[in-house]
């Protein structure tokens, strides 16, 4: 046997390409790093936080100071405490929407562009139906109906993000569809199922990742909105968008630690997402043509 | 002794890419006579389409000529200014393409296009320069009425034709066509070769590249066989097809299919180098079955039998016969 | 006598125009692309047909029609004595183990993400053929047999590691695991640098030997044509104008279009030559001229030419033309 076989993944050239040195590597860091640090806040919330988060625990309306990092609230809670905890939340709210939305986007996406026909034109005509509307009417009509909780709002979301990765997939997948290897696939007498996944899929790699990074970076904004209009949790739970409503009318009574912090992490967190999808769009279609 | 028109001395070329520096072209020296026919011939990603846009000076980032001077008409086109340059390139030099599709505007008449040519470089007025579009219209074969088709509506055989126009529009002295029949059918083919050499019968030079060894041999006066961004034979078509010196102009030779020859072609053993890393020594002693120790180790330089010019440590020794 | 391994009976494929909302208005009847317009012929067991013409003459078009690619528009496909015109998708996988394609592109016709050990393992695979195992073994056999060793080493690799030649013996390999007992094999070389020509051609007359396998090979390179067919079959418009042994066409061309083909192909070896000269480009497809199809183009053609389509007549044994003045 040959020694020198390494036996890597289907990911691998990805993952090398994601590594390698090519212009936007510092964009793809600082990214990566953001979106880190609040992953790594939500992880050890219960270490981190100095306090209770639904808990009053100090006088209302205190500043910033070393015993209150980012001040307390309108009712004392600790700011600082809630942002730890409402990280949890968003990312909470935000990846099970953006998995749902891949669960239903992806498949729907793939058969549509690969079968066409009829199917193909009544999925698409649904889709864009649903695309052309608001996101945020969308999930605000779909949030109310189910009612407030972190897995509906979720829900709420995934149906806004439903239609970007069908639209995207289906595209992708009808371009790759015309391509010699698939043809060439056919004549191998490759049964259709094992063309859209083992062939037509594993292509779309780059794709997904990209629309992961700039769906997850969009659907923390619109959970912000929906908690925001009061539609996501109930309180006390610490969330990002609830606080920076109940904290808004004090913004100009000076008291701006109440809407700066919970929005400074809605801001950064979708910035770190945005950046990533960015700079992976951008490195990999630079990859793609060397 | 007779002056030459053309004269690359030493030229070098790289491009700067992310994975390495390709050594596109490495020490390569030509010299065109005037009214003479010189095809430079080599397979896929050898360097000769980066030779033909040093001479036009199109190479582009990542691309760079590193060194070398390229001589026309007495004067180092390398070392002029932009200005200077552009006057001298499609009156004194015509350029054609292998897809005319990237030369051609696919948005303007082709009549416009050829008569820009006499507008920018003759002054001329539009009307005057559209009345010389459809006589050099009708000079590549192309009726007249056609000067106000788009491209998309000619075929490829006629969208070469006018790029061709465009080319030969002000008679330059110098014509250089990279492969402008790769696209097209051998009939087509056969038609603009014959077109071409009714221009060099006018007098203009051509610089003519192709990987088709049989195409050149038959219209041109003289080879240069190029193998992985070196020239490595040159010299007269007779020479070159009926004593090549060099194992790799042998090979190709015989792997070139001919109606009128033996049914048997045979190939060059393994594969061209990545010009990344091309191998030390003479670049071809992979593939070279008469590689020896020497050719691993020292590079060869070109050698000329008269008119005739190898780069081989071994050509002339009674091993390397054709 | 053995029943040939493929008959081709008048096959035609009209490709409808795509019309643009303008021309529905205006009234403008549907136009075809008549890429195959009536062709037959056969291929007997472990012989190999070349099909040569010009640029859009139906040449790939009649070669995924022969493998049920692309859906007949009238006439006759009989592959083993089993007619294979009318049978659906789902009949046809089964027998796609016999009848393979290598293409032109060996950059195009490799899926860039699955290793190509993997690649050539599949069609194995999904034909029940082999377990993972044995498939493995097979395809390193196969690898080496193909020229590209280290085969573990090769097997592991990616497309885009690989040459373009290296590609082409990747795509070989694919069609042959199955040992097929057809292939279709389109400008199969067309793309690959001369000097590595004829091995590839080498590699696919060794495969032949061994599976009896029947060919047919298409390419614009009459040269090439020449040296891996045992018969030449010359296409002009979605028609064969000519077909017969190799070596007969190729130094009797009874057609004028075969020998205008034939004169425009550069040659060392007989570098000055009379040439049969033609003018003028191919006709479009949509509204083929009527008659004989080279009239157009013809500088021997007759008023008749234009009026009655000539039928293949044999002038010498087994070398048919369709020209009305084959006494020429
Ligand atoms: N823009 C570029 N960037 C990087 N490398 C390049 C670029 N253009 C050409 N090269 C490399 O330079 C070498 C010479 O290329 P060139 O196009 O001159 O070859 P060629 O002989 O004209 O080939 P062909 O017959 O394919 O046209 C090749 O190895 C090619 O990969
Ligand atoms: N899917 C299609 N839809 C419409 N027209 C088509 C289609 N495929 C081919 N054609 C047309 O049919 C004709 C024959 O095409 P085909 O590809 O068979 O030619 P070819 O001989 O293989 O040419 P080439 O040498 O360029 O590959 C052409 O006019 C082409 O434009
Ligand atoms: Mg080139
Ligand atoms: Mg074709």
């Amino acid at each position: 046997m040959d020694t020198r076989i390494k036996p890597k993944s289907l990911l691998s050239p990805l993952a090398k390409q994601l590594i390698s040195h090519l212009p936007g590597r510092g964009l793809l860091l600082a990214g990566l790093a953001i979106v880190l640090l609040f992953i790594g806040m939500a992880v050890f919330a219960p270490w981190m936080s100095p306090y209770d988060p639904t808990k009053m625990v100090d006088k209302p309306f205190l500043p910033p100071s070393l015993k209150h990092l980012m001040g307390t609230n309108r009712i004392g809670q600790d700011v600082f405490s809630r942002i730890v905890w409402g990280s949890r939340i968003v990312l909470y709210v935000v990846f099970s929407a953006t998995l749902l939305s891949m669960a239903i986007g992806i498949p729907l996406g793939l058969l549509s562009g690969y079968r066409g026909g009829k199917i193909d034109r009544l999925l698409s005509m649904f889709m864009d139906s649903m695309y052309s509307f608001p996101a945020l009417i969308l999930a605000i009509a779909i949030a109310a109906v189910l009612g407030p909780s972190p897995m509906n709002t979720a829900i709420a979301i995934a149906f806004v993000y439903i239609p970007t990765y069908f639209r995207m997939i289906r595209g992708q997948t009808l371009s790759i569809k015309s391509q010699l290897f698939i043809d060439a696939a056919h004549a191998l007498g490759i049964p259709d199922k094992r063309i859209m996944l083992r062939h037509i899929l594993p292509n779309l790699a780059h794709t997904i990742l990209v629309v992961f990074s700039l769906s997850v970076a969009d659907a923390i904004l619109t959970e912000a909105g929906l908690s925001f209009l009061g539609l996501s949790v109930t309180p006390p739970t610490p969330d990002w968008g609830y606080d920076l409503r109940v904290g808004q009318p004090f913004f100009l009574n000076g008291q701006w630690w109440l809407v700066f912090f919970p929005g400074l992490s809605v801001m950064l967190l979708a910035m770190g997402f945005a950046l990533i999808g960015e700079a992976l769009s951008e490195r990999l279609s630079l990859a793609q043509s060397i | 002794m007779p002056g030459y028109l053309l004269e690359i001395r030493d030229l070098v070329v790289k491009y700067y890419t992310l994975s390495g520096v390709v050594r596109a072209v490495d020490h390569v020296a030509l010299k065109l006579k005037p009214g003479e026919w010189l095809s430079i011939v080599g397979e896929s990603g050898c360097g000769k389409s980066t030779m033909a846009y040093s001479i036009v000076r199109l190479i582009s980032p990542p691309g760079r000529i590193v060194g070398g001077e390229i001589v026309f008409d007495g004067r180092d086109l390398l070392r002029m200014s932009r200005k200077e340059f552009r006057r001298i390139l499609g009156r004194d030099i015509g350029v054609v393409f292998q897809d005319p599709m990237t030369s051609l505007d696919p948005l303007r008449r082709i009549g416009e296009q050829i008569a820009e040519v006499y507008m920018t470089h003759l002054g001329m007025k539009k009307k005057e320069a559209l009345e010389k579009a459809g006589e050099v219209l009708e000079r590549v074969g192309i009726p007249r009425d056609k000067i106000s088709s788009y491209p998309h509506q000619l075929s490829g055989g006629q969208r070469q034709r006018v790029a061709i126009a465009i080319a030969v529009a002000l008679k330059p002295k110098l014509l250089i066509a990279d492969e402008p029949t790769t696209a097209l059918d051998v009939i087509v083919q056969d038609t603009i070769m014959d077109l071409l050499q009714s221009f060099k019968k006018e007098g203009t030079s051509i610089l003519f590249i192709t990987h088709d060894l049989a195409l050149a041999a038959e219209r041109s006066d003289r080879i240069a066989v190029m193998y992985a961004g070196k020239l490595v034979e040159e010299g007269p078509v007779e020479k070159i097809v009926e004593n090549p010196l060099h194992p790799y102009t042998q090979g190709l030779l015989k792997s070139v299919p001919d109606l009128w020859g033996p049914k048997k072609i045979e190939s060059i053993l393994g594969y061209p180098p990545d010009l990344r890393s091309p191998p030390p020594g003479c670049r071809f002693h992979p593939r070279c079955r008469y590689a020896d120790d020497r050719c691993r180790r020292e590079e060869p330089v070109l050698r000329c039998f008269g008119e005739h010019c190898v780069a081989c440590h071994k050509a002339g020794s009674s091993e390397v016969e054709g | 006598m053995v029943e040939p391994v493929l008959i081709v009976k008048d096959l035609r494929k009209y490709f409808p125009v795509t019309r643009t909302l303008l021309d529905m208005i205006r009234g403008h009847s549907q136009e075809y692309v008549r890429a195959v317009d009536g062709i037959s012929f056969t291929i007997k067991k472990g012989e190999t047909l070349s099909l040569i013409g010009e640029s859009g003459c139906g040449k790939t078009t009649t070669g995924r029609l022969v493998l049920r690619l692309e859906e007949p528009s009238h006439g006759q496909i009989i592959f083993k004595g089993r007619d294979i015109t009318k049978l659906t998708r789902k009949e046809l996988r089964p027998l796609r183990r016999h009848m393979q394609m290598i293409y032109q592109d060996p950059y195009a016709s490799l899926n860039p993400r699955i290793k190509i050990g993997d690649q050539i393992a599949e069609p194995l695979i999904i034909h029940d053929l082999a377990t993972k195992k044995e498939a493995r073994e097979q395809v390193l056999a196969m690898l080496k047999r193909v020229g590209l060793t280290p085969p573990g080493e090769f097997y592991e690799r990616l497309p885009h590691h690989l040459s373009g030649g290296q590609r082409q013996r990747v795509v070989i390999a694919r069609a042959m695991i199955l040992k097929p007992e057809f292939i279709v094999a389109d400008e199969a070389v067309s793309m690959i640098d001369v000097s590595m020509r004829a091995s590839i051609l080498d590699l696919l007359e060794s495969f032949r030997r061994e599976y009896q396998l029947s060919t047919l090979f298409i390419t614009h390179d009459i040269g090439v044509g020449r040296i891996i067919g045992d018969r030449i079959a010359v296409m002009y418009l979605g028609k064969i104008v000519e077909i017969g042994p190799t070596e007969e066409v190729i130094n009797n061309p009874a057609h004028p279009y075969t020998k205008a083909l034939i004169d425009a192909v550069p040659s060392i070896r007989k570098r000055e030559r009379e040439r049969l000269k033609i003018k003028g480009d191919i006709p479009d497809p949509k509204n083929p001229p009527p008659g004989c199809r080279f009239h157009t183009r013809c500088p021997f053609a007759t008023k008749q030419c234009s009026i009655t389509e000539p039928e293949p007549v044999e002038v010498t044994q087994n070398h048919y033309v369709a020209c009305i003045n084959t006494t020429l």
